[in-house]
């Protein structure tokens, strides 16, 4: 007799950062919550993952090499609004051009990086 | 649980079958000159909080990030290394606020401020002034190294 593997019912949320350790401390965060989680290190392998899965949640560091968050949130916001698709945009303090543009461009709530995970991701600061 | 790894040591479960590890207010093995804003190489309240990410009461999920942390920051040392090398601001600023980032979120926070202040230098342009305060950088990195080890022990 043959098992059918148990179907992942948790959200899914799916996190990009080029910074490891922010990932890392990210899943945690959501795994102890009830996320599952899926990551990428850049905006583009994000982008193939919203397209091949299906996230109920994007969260997104702005600043990164290549392309930057801001810039794939727009090109998610041709496809997905921010009902159907929310985003995190995660920023540090000192960036206030980059909060507004995030805002502009569409992203649900933009969380600034705390000293630690509480405020962190989910919490706005 | 990890409180006799951290710097002020409210409290020490004798019990722990950790009591011999090594605390972090220990004297770092790395020689150099001292971080210009002292103070606790790890703060407490930020590890207290990386431990209750664990639902059951363990350190897992600590040391999960501590490890990322360990790896990840190499490579950040190694950009900023290499952005001195070929002159490069740009890549001295990046490096720099992601260092700044990762190291806040484990508890790093004089070290975290130390690489804001290479950031905003890089920021101003002011590369000389980044550089100036990279030998400080890495006696504090090797600090937080050794802090952070101690807990992986």
């Amino acid at each position: 007799m043959t098992s059918t593997p148990e179907l992942d019912t948790r959200p899914l949320v799916l996190i990009v950062d080029d910074d490891l350790t922010q990932r890392v401390l990210l899943r945690g965060f959501l795994e102890s919550n009830g996320f599952a989680v899926g990551e990428s290190d850049n905006a583009r392998a994000c982008l193939e993952k919203i397209e091949t899965s299906n996230p109920k949640l994007v969260i997104s560091d702005i600043v990164m090499p290549g392309m930057k968050g801001t810039e794939m949130l727009e090109v998610i916001r041709r496809t997905h609004d921010s009902a159907e698709l929310p985003v995190i945009m995660i920023t540090g303090e000192d960036e206030p051009q980059q909060i507004v543009e995030a805002l502009r461009l569409g992203a649900n709530v933009r969380v600034r990086r705390g000293r630690g995970p509480h405020p962190h991701p989910a919490c706005p600061a | 649980m990890l409180s006799k790894w951290l710097p002020g040591r409210k409290s020490q479960d004798r019990n722990s079958p950790r009591d011999d590890k090594p605390v972090v207010e220990t004297e770092p093995e790395t020689a150099g000159p001292m971080v210009s804003e002292p103070g606790p190489i790890l703060d407490e309240d930020v590890v207290q909080k990386l431990i209750s990410l664990s639902p059951n009461g363990t350190d897992e999920i600590l040391l999960k990030i501590v490890a990322a942390y360990l790896t990840s920051s190499l490579d950040n040392m190694s950009d900023i290394d290499q952005a001195i090398t070929e002159a490069d601001i740009e890549r001295l600023r990046h490096a720099s606020h992601t260092l700044k980032s990762s190291s806040a979120a484990v508890g790093a926070l004089a070290f975290s401020r130390l690489c804001a202040e290479i950031e905003a230098a890089a920021r101003d342009g002011d590369f000389a002034g980044g550089v100036g305060k990279i030998p400080t950088l890495k006696t504090a990195y090797g600090q937080v190294r050794d802090a952070l080890k101690a807990m992986q022990s």
